[in-house]
């Protein structure tokens, strides 16, 4: 049996992500739940919150959602905050619904292969432009200046970006919002590893303009142990919520209500985890690309603390030497940069180690 | 009266936020179960949050969850669905049907619809830019799917045909023939068919429920889905899944992976725990729903609204044409007159505007409350009309 889409759905994906510290293709730290986090979720279910919730999120999340988000440098009120089922529905949302109404879609040629699998699910009108290597993997403001000349409307950013960490520096990042505003532009940015990077945020650094023009995407609290509880958000302009909420509802009616009691209590009982985990997983990822450099093995610039690439000589070989020491990595094939690989920095994980073995 | 320029789910959804407004609605529209989950599923999931709370799933879901799916529609549904490659889970039944109607129908293609039908096959159908093709129905058949009606519906587009059974909103349940027919109808047309199995735990009557993946020739051809929703009280939790043949399985993952990635992990564990622990709590249920199915039956017969002999789901679908009002018109009469939340036909599907869909999800005081200001909103209706 035939089906239109089957080209596009060979979109390849990352697969399931880590279940051990041998795993090195994931993005955000795996660490264990706080058994705080598991009581709160815990007592909501026992106290009858079983059923279906608002679309967009139970109430005291979003509002704490909102302030978080307020607190990078933006204005987000709860009216601008949707909870979605983990950061690939967030994508998935963002790029059809936004894409579709707001676009041409501006897309780097490097991301998360995510992205193009849900571009891939529902053609929608896109215009490439491309990576810079030298600066892992960001894109410069003349070319994303060049895509919207040509009819681009809805530029879609990582930041930092998902295969390498690289972050834009605060000139970037107002020359980037010039543009958007000289040719009535939308940016949709995937903040998901912003936490672990100490460059400015894409909130902060395009927050004069508040959510207007900006939509911000990510997985809620990476790091606190809810990797797999599925929980994302989605801050937008309130004009754009109703599509989005529409949208949702049809997909899947509301997020986990357990997943929302958790990430509930995550935010307002946990503070200081990613305080504590943050410098220590930036140390971690200076030193796996030192190490990187040293084997020759071509680290591409980074910034976040949780993964490094490199773009060694043969990337084959080095990702078969690494599965025969029982490691795997991210392939770059996926993201739009065969040859390059992603290796994950978690809290259990010498990655400087392990590359230094690979001599 | 912003309801009247609204359609379909955003017809539903602003009923819902006006019936919000006020503090004594009873809900007999929604259909979300008034039972909390079951104790048992709760306590498992605790367990799970200490025991695997940071695990991993793959995107089609644990193997364990899988196991005790396949197991349950053996036992159910008797469709045989192999765990490794046969069942994905999802986020609820409302992403198993988002994701059924991607698989089967491409931009353009159409999708036999037998009316009325749940709205979201409208809205996801829309996404997937298909088309619908709609197949009538008729209360004075119990809603019944003729196969000649649908074969007199096939044009060069269709692609797949859904088989809702129970069907929401009308209660119609398809037979053990007609499913017969309906499977060799859409062999001889190679169609797609997305069955959707979520009430079949909840038919009355003595009627029986017949999976159309169970009939002979239907497996190879269609993608069934369920949730624990309605039949284990588990909205919240959004734990569905799709059951088919490895080929079109293999597609629906990858519109999961694309779509939202894997489910939940706590309401994975939930799941196993309702799958393979007890029964009772659907028993209670069912026979709860029963009876209340029949004071709603009776409530209709004294207002003089016909309903049929509804054999399935947890809601009544009646005919309320002899009012004068449309659906949205009296839905909107009951709720803001004496704060009764139903939902009009004409959000389900055109054609069915002299109908409204009246769900007995609450408990049996509330109900009778709700079906008592009901019959006063009814004989309150403007003279004028």
């Amino acid at each position: 049996m035939p089906y239109a889409l089957d080209s596009l759905l060979a979109t390849p994906g990352l697969g399931p992500m880590p279940t051990d510290p041998r795993d090195l293709r994931g993005d955000q730290p795996v660490v264990p739940l706080d058994p705080m986090v598991a009581e709160a979720a815990a007592r909501a279910l026992e106290s009858g919150q079983t059923h279906y919730v608002d679309v967009p999120g139970i109430a005291p999340l979003r509002e704490a959602t909102a302030r978080l988000i307020s607190e990078q440098g933006v204005i987000c009120r709860p009216a601008n905050v949707m909870i979605t089922a983990g950061a690939q529905e967030a994508r998935f949302l963002v790029l059809q619904i936004l894409g579709d109404a707001a676009g041409p879609l501006v897309l780097p040629d490097v991301v998360h292969p995510g992205v193009r699998q849900a571009i891939g699910v529902r053609a929608i009108a896109t215009l490439t432009v491309a990576t810079d290597p030298a600066r892992g993997m960001l894109v410069s403001p003349e070319s994303l200046g060049a895509a919207l000349a040509a009819g681009g409307r809805l530029i879609y950013l990582e930041a930092p970006v998902r295969l390498t960490g690289a972050t834009y520096s605060q000139g970037e990042w107002a020359a980037i919002a010039a543009l958007a505003a000289e040719h009535g532009a939308g940016i949709i940015v995937d903040q998901g590893l912003a936490p672990w990077a100490d460059g400015p945020s894409a909130a902060s650094a395009l927050g004069s303009a508040g959510l207007a023009r900006t939509t911000l995407i990510g997985e809620l609290l990476p790091g606190q142990g809810l990797q797999s509880w599925q929980i994302g958000y989605i801050a937008a302009d309130e004009t754009w919520l109703p599509p989005l909420q529409s949208q949702k509802q049809i997909m899947a009616i509301c997020t986990s209500t357990a997943a929302q009691y958790a990430a509930l209590e995550a935010m307002e009982g946990s503070v200081g985890v990613r305080e504590t985990l943050h410098p220590q997983l930036l140390e971690r990822a200076t030193a796996a690309r030192a190490a990187a450099a040293l084997q020759g093995l071509g680290p591409l610039p980074g910034g976040a603390g949780t993964v490094i690439a490199i773009h060694p000589p043969d990337g084959a070989a080095t990702q078969a030497t690494l599965a025969a020491q029982g490691y795997s990595a991210a392939d770059g094939a996926a993201f739009g940069a065969p040859g390059v690989l992603r290796l994950a920095v978690g809290p259990e994980t010498d990655l400087a180690a392990i590359l230094e073995a690979l001599a | 009266m912003t309801a009247q320029v609204k359609k379909g789910t955003d017809l539903l959804y602003s009923l819902i936020a006006e019936a919000r407004t006020y503090p004594d609605a009873i809900i007999m529209g929604r259909g979300d179960p008034d039972f909390d989950t079951p104790a048992h599923i709760v306590a498992a999931a605790r367990a799970a949050m200490d025991a695997h709370g940071a695990d991993h799933s793959p995107t089609e879901g644990l193997l364990a969850l899988r196991e005790a799916i396949s197991a349950r529609v053996r036992r159910y549904n008797q469709i045989e669905a192999d765990p490794e490659t046969e069942v994905v889970v999802t986020n609820g039944g409302q992403e198993a049907l988002f994701l059924m109607v991607l698989a089967a129908v491409g931009e353009g293609q159409g999708l036999l619809v037998p009316e009325p039908n749940y709205n979201t096959y409208n809205d996801a159908l829309r996404f997937a830019r298909g088309v619908k093709i709609g197949v009538p129905t008729s209360m004075h058949e119990n809603f019944r799917v003729r196969p000649e009606q649908v074969r007199s519906a096939i044009t060069p587009v269709a692609k797949a045909l859904l088989l809702a059974s129970p069907n929401n909103p009308s209660a119609g349940v398809i037979g053990r023939e007609d499913q017969q027919a309906l499977v060799a109808l859409a062999r001889e047309h190679d169609l797609t068919i997305i069955a959707d199995d979520i009430y079949d735990l909840f038919v009355y009557d003595d009627i029986k429920h017949t999976s159309t993946a169970a009939v002979p020739g239907g497996r190879e051809r269609t993608m069934t889905l369920n949730a624990l929703s309605k039949s284990f009280s588990m909205t919240g939790w959004r734990l569905g899944w799709v059951v088919g043949p490895a080929p079109l399985m293999a597609r629906v993952r990858q519109l999961k992976a694309a779509i939202s990635g894997p489910t939940a992990i706590i309401s994975q564990h939930a799941a196993i725990a309702a799958l393979t622990g007890p029964d009772e709590p659907v028993r209670m249920m069912h026979a709860t729903y029963e009876r209340r199915r029949q004071m709603v039956l009776d409530a209709l017969t004294s207002m003089g609204i016909p309903h049929g002999a509804p054999q399935g789901g947890q809601f009544v679908f009646a005919d309320i044409g002899f009012t004068g009002l449309s659906s949205i018109e009296l839905a909107q009469h009951i709720l803001s007159t004496e704060h009764v939340l139903v939902y009009p036909g004409a959000a389900f599907a055109e054609g069915w505007e002299n109908f409204l869909r009246i769900t007995f999800l609450q408990p049996e005081d509330k109900l009778h409350e709700g079906l008592e200001r009901m019959k006063r909103a009814m004989a309150s209706i403007p003279a004028s009309r």
